[in-house]
């Protein structure tokens, strides 16, 4: 009804647009769509002939080059979004020109894994715009599993592997249980690990793009899309037995997402009316992974799903399976208008409904066929329903307005709804599921479609005061949320800001704000107890504990900056932004804090040389408590714990850009570094639950290299132009990166209670050394 | 029902007052503002700023009827005053207030998202079409800006986003596969964050449609922001996450036994008593649907 009456207004609104006399033709230029461009490294043609500024011209770029690099430590984060071809490339290449229609093609990296092309061509009545780009992404390099992927979302290990090393633990466990220990397992598996082939982790995005405007310079855009993205590879995943057997597989990824769009847009002199639907398909070509454990060949139950391997249990499944992301769909339709008023005002509302949908079909409870009480738990007709049938339903609104009643006076007004409401059906799990295809969970469960309304608005004034501009404003956020702790959480905020520009080549802005979020009530059970059919048991969680994304919070923020250009050949911007949060809990998240300070430079003092420099300070540091508890929630102070973590991130660039010989010879470089030094510091009171754990340990201990990153990275070019428009170019490139995270350095495959892949993406110094040869015409 | 009822009273207040405000006349601020017709001939332009004119020649702007009176007023005058010696004001743009420079391009790029400039937190700031882009002399492929890349723009005045970008964890920004562009709209007044979606998580899911859903089990502040786990700009924790885990799950999650219980650098991966809840994916090792899991026994966003 509420999205009905929304609609109505969109359309209402829309009347008066419609019913204003045309406006006449000659009162405005004809339209000019969105410039066409030419590319950085094409020469600039040379000086228009007087009288021919819209003359027909084109030009063309073709450059090769060969490349060579080395990795040291052959880390995939060196090349993690990036390819460099260890051969002949072609970095980049373009033809474009104004006869017999405009049309531009290029392409970037060519036949390479980071690929881009791009084609427009406007050959009269339909405008034509297509892209195709392949975006890398390296997860890790030299990644090892026992178990191999054998296709259709399978890994398994050889079923003579899986029996031997069952029979080995059984033998230990009969003879003695505490010795199927971490030691014992390490020696089962170590050489297996050791003797596999080290595979990488990769994933590679393809994406087209097809935009056809189909009616050109009309009144009436109207533009037709279409896009498709293929996602293949894999990616890292902890598929897990239980908490004391996680064995990380390379999910395997095979996506797909299609889109199909058409919008459509009236202009006018009062304003506009426009329109969109889409259609989006999102299709998982491997909607289930499956995958063996290496300690167990036959099925068999596990009494807490806990524990197994180990002194307590040896039991679970031989095989476990996992939902990967199911097919959905989403199906948008918006409308939206925009008027021009007197005195400068405007008035702008747009109107979104979509629909996603999901329905794959479910995997049955578990993979483990001993598990029979309370019935054949593999048995998919057992569950209470075969698929989801999920539906959300999304509105959108959003209006803003905007008017200057007065010389210097602006009055800006927002407000914005954004409603996701899931109408997905809620499944009772009557009897309970299964826990890690290892046990039997007899705990009543039932879904929860998560639904909210958020409400944005926001009032501003602001007066021109000749070089100073001031600005008041006041911002109103409400959540509306179901099935959470909170029903409705309001945040106020209000905010001052002033613009000042003491001469034509000075400006400093800054704005100061200061908010406050509070909510109806908060109910620790009503979260916890929305997912289990029979709530009268306890809580789980700490009811002391307000969580961050709801808790009442004060927050202030200061952003300014001050950019100079005196004299035009030299630009300076300072920059600091400061922000802080203070949650009113004793528990979890209770305080971050950020400040950052910037520099930056830029200084050309002739047409020959540029140099720049920039400088970025950021602090960062949030504090949080926890508290640990057994089997129920503690009610003793002792055993809570707090973590302090505090960052620390210089960031340093700089560069240059000089005509060493004009239009003959030039040298580029630039550099960035960047060193991230972070703390995370932990106190705990003595006689507590996390003190007395770690007696024997020596006590709680800080992570002192925690978040502690280097980056640096130093490029050089030099470019030689030679006669008829050829260019030789000469380049090097040096990065270096450390990775010192404590809980990251020195992965290795088997830690106690995980197998994982371990791969590389720390450390490394990477250098690429290249030539291209260009040719312009 | 409170919705329906302020919806309505809404259409109610508000069409009457559109239609009286449609009705009244037209300030002469929202007109295009052009020099009447071209009594000059271009070449005449160009033979003092052929430099200029080069530099727009393959683009659209090199077509307009007017040429450069199209944005530059006063020309005439210029070229009058030029031949004969005598003072005129330059028709440069240049000591336009940023208002009145934006008010220029938009007098024929008022459309599309340019249509929602007004009263955005750039027009706000005095940021102008001309802080970004250029007529004359720009360096990217797409969208004359006067960077090669939109990024570059950016930063700027956004010079702690490009601090971020640096980080360990970061989309692909700083290779160049990604810009601001991909997420940021910066003419939409109207989006938060000028963020091109009409909601954040909207724009996420347009290139991880995978978690999307609907799903079985839901993760709620998933579904309400990825923000509330993520900083889109760059962090030194994996999947540009804000805080690490265990830490960033124990925001919200201090349940009994393992959820609320302290890891710390005795549990460091090489530490003697490394354990797989703080090290890889931590708390994903075991909940691996963290975004929501369509999997019967996930109520716990396992599998």
């Amino acid at each position: 009804m509420k999205r009905m009456a929304y609609a109505a207004f969109v359309v209402a609104l829309a009347v008066p647009a419609w019913a204003q006399p045309p406006a006449p033709a000659d009162d405005k230029p004809a339209p000019v769509a969105v410039a066409d461009a030419s590319a950085q490294q094409i020469p600039s043609p040379a000086a228009v002939p007087p009288s021919e500024l819209a003359t027909p011209w084109k030009l063309g770029q073709v450059e090769l080059g060969y490349f060579a690099d080395d990795n040291d430590t052959g880390s995939g984060k060196f090349l993690e979004y990036r390819s460099i071809p260890d051969h002949g490339a072609v970095p980049f290449a373009r033809i474009a020109g104004s006869a017999p229609f405009r049309y531009d093609f290029a392409a970037w990296n060519a036949f390479q894994d980071t690929a881009l092309y791009r084609l427009r061509a406007d050959p009269g009545k339909v405008r034509v715009e297509a892209s195709y780009q392949r975006l890398p992404h390296l997860f890790g390099t030299a990644n090892r599993s026992i178990l191999e992927n054998v296709g259709g979302g399978d890994f398994a290990l050889a079923n003579a592997q899986q029996q031997q090393w069952q029979r080995t633990i059984e033998q230990q466990y009969a003879a003695n249980r505490t010795g199927v220990n971490f030691a014992f397992l390490n020696n089962l598996v170590g050489n297996a690990v050791r003797s596999v082939t080290p595979i990488d982790v990769r994933l590679l995005r393809q994406r087209g793009q097809l935009d056809l405007d189909l009616t050109r310079d009309a009144p009436v855009a109207v533009r037709l899309s279409y896009f498709q993205e293929n996602r293949q590879g894999n990616r890292g995943s902890g598929t897990s037995f239980g908490f004391g057997n996680v064995v990380e597989t390379a999910e395997p990824i095979d996506y797909r997402t299609r889109d199909l769009g058409l919008t459509a847009e009236w202009t006018h002199a009062y304003g506009l009316v426009r329109g969109a639907a889409h259609f989006n398909q999102f299709t998982n070509h491997i909607p289930v992974q499956t995958f063996d454990n290496p300690f167990r060949a036959t099925d068999s139950t596990d009494a807490s799903a806990y524990q197994a391997p180990g002194s307590a249990s040896i039991g679970g499944a031989s095989f476990g399976r996992i939902a990967l992301p199911p097919d959905n769909k989403a199906v948008t339709g918006s409308l939206g208008a925009a008027f021009k008023f007197s005195k400068k005002a405007r008035l702008s509302v747009d109107a979104s409904l979509g629909q996603w949908t999901q329905n794959e079909g479910f995997i049955p409870f578990t993979t483990n066929s001993a598990i029979t009480v309370p019935f054949q738990a593999t048995d998919p007709s057992r569950l209470p329903a075969r698929s989801l049938d999920g539906k959300i339903d999304v509105f959108s609104f959003s209006s803003a307005f905007n008017a200057r009643p007065a010389r210097g006076l602006v009055f800006n007004a927002r407000f914005r709804r954004y409603d996701l409401d899931n109408k997905t059906p809620r499944i009772e799990f009557e009897e309970g599921y299964v826990r890690f295809d290892g046990v039997w969970e007899d705990i009543p469960r039932i879904s929860v479609p998560y639904a909210y309304t958020t409400d944005n608005a926001m009032a501003s004034l602001s007066y021109n005061l000749g070089p100073v501009t001031v600005e008041g404003g006041y911002k109103y956020d409400r959540w509306l949320r179901e099935f959470r702790d909170t029903g409705e959480t309001t945040q106020n905020t209000l905010y001052g800001s002033a613009n000042v520009r003491p001469a034509s080549w000075a400006v400093l802005r800054a704005t100061f704000e200061r908010g406050s979020r509070g909510y109806d009530h908060y109910d620790t059970g009503h979260s916890e107890h929305a997912s289990f059919l029979h709530s009268e048991g306890g809580i789980t969680n700490l009811e002391s504990l307000r969580r961050f994304d709801q808790a009442e919070r004060d927050s202030d923020r200061l952003i300014s900056s001050l950019q100079l250009s005196p004299g035009g050949s030299v630009t300076l911007g300072l920059g600091y932004v400061w922000g802080r949060d203070d949650y009113d809990t004793t528990h979890g998240l209770l305080e971050a804090d950020s400040k950052a300070f910037s520099a930056d430079v830029d200084y050309t003092p002739t047409a020959r040389f540029n140099v720049f420099a920039f400088y970025t300070r950021e602090e960062f540091s949030n504090l949080q408590r926890g508290r640990q508890s057994g089997a129920t929630p503690s009610v003793n102070p002792l055993d809570d714990w707090t973590s302090n973590v505090s960052d620390k991130a210089d960031s340093f660039g700089g560069g240059f850009n000089a005509s060493l010989m004009p239009e003959k010879l030039d040298l580029k470089v630039l550099g960035n570094y960047q060193k991230v030094d972070g703390n995370n510091d932990f106190s705990t009171p003595d006689g507590g639950a996390p003190a007395n754990a770690r007696r024997a340990l020596g006590g709680v201990l800080d992570i002192a290299a925690f978040d502690d990153t280097r980056l640096w990275s130093v490029n050089a070019e030099l470019a030689y132009r030679l006669r008829g428009g050829w260019t030789v170019v000469l380049g090097s490139w040096l990065e270096d990166y450390e990775l010192a995270d404590a809980t990251a350095v020195g992965s290795i495959n088997y830690v106690p209670g995980g197998l994982f892949l371990a791969g590389n993406d720390g450390t490394y110094q990477g250098r690429v050394i290249y030539t291209r040869l260009s040719y312009a015409w | 029902m409170k919705g329906p009822r302020i919806g309505l009273w809404t259409v109610l207040v508000a069409l009457p007052l559109a239609t009286f405000w449609a009705a009244a006349p037209q300030a002469a601020a929202s007109a295009p503002a052009v020099s009447a017709g071209v009594d000059f001939d271009v070449s005449t332009c160009t033979s003092c700023h052929d430099k200029a004119a080069a530099g727009m020649k393959t683009t659209a702007h090199a077509g307009l009827e007017q040429s450069c009176a199209s944005c530059h007023d006063g020309v005439s005058a210029h070229l009058k005053a030029q031949m004969e010696g005598t003072e005129a004001p330059t028709p440069t743009l240049t000591k336009l207030s940023a208002d009145a420079l934006s008010g220029k391009c938009l007098t024929c790029h008022d459309k599309a998202r340019q249509a929602n400039w007004a009263g955005s937190a750039h027009d706000r700031k005095d940021v102008s079409c001309t802080s970004c882009h250029s007529v004359h002399d720009f360096k990217s492929v797409k969208g004359q800006l006067k960077t090669a890349r939109d990024a570059e723009t950016c930063f700027t005045c956004h010079q702690q986003i490009r601090a971020k970008g640096l980080r360990a964890s970061h989309h692909p920004v700083r290779e160049g596969l990604m810009s601001c562009a991909s997420c940021h709209d910066p003419h939409d007044g109207t989006r938060t964050k000028m963020v091109s979606a009409d909601y954040v998580n909207e724009k996420c899911l347009t290139c991880h449609t995978e978690k999307r859903g609907p799903f079985l089990w839901e993760h709620a502040p998933v579904r309400e922001s990825c923000l509330n786990c993520h900083d889109a700009h760059g962090s030194n924790h994996e999947k540009l996450l804000v805080a690490k885990q265990p830490y960033l799950c124990q925001r919200c999650h201090l349940n009994t036994r393992h959820p609320g219980t302290l890891y710390d650098g005795r549990n460091v991966v090489l530490a003697s008593s490394a354990s797989n809840r703080l090290i890889e994916h931590s708390c994903r090792n075991c909940h691996q649907n963290i975004h929501g899991g369509n999997a019967p026994s996930g109520p716990y966003l396992g599998r």
